[in-house]
């Protein structure tokens, strides 16, 4: 099998096809050209040898000088580099309807002339473009017609048959030679129009595929600019305001000693604003680098969670004579940082945002079903206007000043970002059981 | 008393301000030398370059975010030179990222101190950093190098 292809590819290499296995209908046309040629020369041998043999013993010279002339021009047009394709296609189509009107006229309708006339009805549609088709068949026709209108006339007779014979037989002939003119070439569009379709269909894939591609890079390239960002925010960024800060920490006692307490004023601000950059570039961070942090989830106990909460706010809920309770939260297996940023948001926003003269009450509780958990989150605060409660968890919405209730106004947004990555809802509704809010989690039973 | 001499790596004008100001508000320490890079650094440290005649400190203080080589480089290089494994480093850096630290450990440093934002908490680590290395501590007897 291996020898064969070699041998067919080595027949394509001569006649100047080099294509691949591109299914075009012209390559597809010269690969089957390239096919018959490669079987013509060496199959004809089989045909050749007895003929040569049977025309030497019957003396038949005209016979061996055609039939020698077309196996030389098959040697040529098969093995010959440098010969443009149309003419190797012509040349075959000539010999193969050469020898059919040859042996039609010398052997009669007996002899192998109208197989060879069909087959060249065949060949031309296979090898020639499709409006060729019809060709060959109309040739076929004249033929008929002359050489009936020959024998009738009495100028034409092979063996002794009668116009009668030849007109029955041959008719078959033209018939099934314009039935093949007819069938194929629709064939040909089928198949054509098939490969039209794909063709575009790969054209419209590989477009896309071109564009997801470049979406690709533009969201590398993105993502590496972040980590610019956040690499920078955590060393070079946080310097300069540190310094700030620190030093102007160095100058404030100084001016209060020296009695200029206007000028210690106006530093102690600038230092609060060092302070808010501080923070703002640590939140900001942290909402950025949140999903592209790995994930790293394992058996996280909400209860100790709180637990941590609360020492973290220790000192808020003593000077606010404040309290922060729970009931039984369940244990889920998540990534513990994310957790520990919804529930530090959310418990310290509910301590920052207490009504005024009020003390700050926190609870936390929690209620599972089939499809997760719903945690509640509930303060006795100032509450938030129902036409905030969408807005609130935007990055930078803030809805009071920094004086009132200082903040970045990216806390909210880092926790629906969190509450986002775990594949749950947050949302928040007045506390019916007094003022102020719940913010509801819903977190799906898996995150 | 023992002279006491320490090598401030830093190229930031306001913490060497601050950290000078920290140290020579005790009378532990005798010498403050300053190098802003961590070429300087390590000329200092070998005595080579411009510093030929500088005498070996008794610890270095070491940023991470340094010009032309990083407090990473400078640390591997003294800690893994005989001549200057035994002269304790400690880095003191604004970065607080889990990679600055472990990678500093990894090539020992002596311990990894996070800058402190405020000025109280910043006067009182570098108050602790003396107290803790000439008081407390007992350092192998310098000989030059």
């Amino acid at each position: 099998m291996k020898l064969l292809q070699r041998y067919q590819r080595f027949v394509a290499r001569r006649i100047g096809l080099h294509q691949g296995l591109v299914m075009e209908p012209d390559t597809w046309r010269n690969s089957l050209f390239t096919l018959a040629l490669a079987y013509t020369f060496p199959i004809s041998t089989l045909a050749y040898l007895p003929a040569v043999w049977l025309c030497i013993k019957t003396e038949t010279w005209s016979i061996l000088v055609i039939d020698s002339l077309a196996y030389a021009l098959f040697f040529v047009i098969t093995y010959i580099r440098g010969i443009p394709l149309g003419v190797r296609k012509w040349t075959f189509l000539g010999i193969v309807y050469g020898v059919a009107v040859f042996l039609l006229l010398k052997l009669g309708i007996l002899g192998p002339g109208l197989l060879y006339l069909l087959a060249t009805s065949m060949f031309v549609i296979i090898f020639l473009p499709t409006s060729y088709a019809l060709w060959p068949s109309i040739l076929n026709l004249g033929l008929y017609l002359g050489l009936s209108a020959a024998s009738l006339l009495g100028y034409w007779s092979v063996g002794g048959i009668g116009p009668e014979v030849w007109m029955v037989v041959a008719s078959n002939m033209v018939f099934l030679s314009f039935t093949a003119s007819a069938l194929f070439p629709g064939v040909f569009r089928g198949f054509q129009l098939a490969m039209g379709r794909e063709k575009i269909a790969r054209a419209r894939l590989d477009s896309q595929n071109q564009q997801l591609k470049e979406a690709m890079l533009t969201l590398e390239s993105r993502n590496h600019d972040l980590a610019v960002l956040a690499s920078a925010a955590s060393h070079d960024l946080r310097e300069p305001a540190r310094l700030i800060i620190a030093l102007q920490g160095r100058l404030l006692p100084r001016l209060e000693t020296a009695g200029d307490p206007r000028m210690a004023e106006m530093v102690s601000l600038s230092q609060d604003a060092a302070r808010r950059m501080l923070a703002l570039m640590d939140d900001l961070l942290q909402f950025l680098q949140m999903d592209t942090e790995p994930q790293a989830p394992k058996k996280v106990d909400l209860n100790s969670l709180m637990v941590e909460i609360k020492h973290l706010f220790a000192n808020d809920l003593k000077s606010k004579s404040g309290s922060f309770e729970w009931t039984d939260l369940p244990t889920l297996t998540a990534h513990e940082p994310a957790l520990y940023r919804i529930f530090t948001n959310l418990v310290g926003n509910a301590l920052k945002y207490h009504a005024p003269g009020h003390a700050p009450r926190v609870m936390v509780h929690c209620s599972a079903s089939d499809n997760g958990y719903l945690i509640g989150v509930q303060d006795e605060g100032i509450g938030i206007p129902p036409e905030h409660r969408e807005k609130v968890f935007h990055a930078f919405t803030r809805l009071h000043g920094n004086t009132a209730y200082p903040g970045t106004g990216l806390g909210l947004a880092i926790v629906r970002k969190a509450v986002d990555l775990f594949g749950g809802n947050i949302w928040v509704t007045d506390n019916p059981g007094g003022q102020g809010s719940i913010f509801w989690i819903a977190l799906p039973q898996h995150l | 008393m023992k002279t006491v001499h320490i090598l401030l790596v830093e190229d930031n004008d306001g913490d060497i301000y601050l950290t000078r100001e920290a140290l020579e508000d005790s009378r532990i320490i005798n010498e403050i030398s300053v190098a802003r890079d961590g070429v300087e650094a390590l000329d200092f440290m070998f005595k080579t370059g411009n510093h030929t005649q500088a005498t070996t400190p008794d610890l270095v203080l070491l940023d991470i975010n340094l010009p032309l080589k990083s407090g990473h480089e400078v640390l591997e290089t003294l800690k893994s030179d005989p001549r200057t494994k035994q002269i304790p480093v400690i880095m003191l850096t604004t970065s607080s990222s889990e990679s600055d630290i472990v990678k500093s450990y990894a090539h020992h440093a002596n311990c990894y101190i996070t800058k402190p934002v405020e000025i109280a908490p910043f006067l009182e680590a570098i108050g602790s950093i003396e107290n803790f290395w000439f008081s407390i501590v007992t350092l192998p007897n310098q000989s030059p190098a």
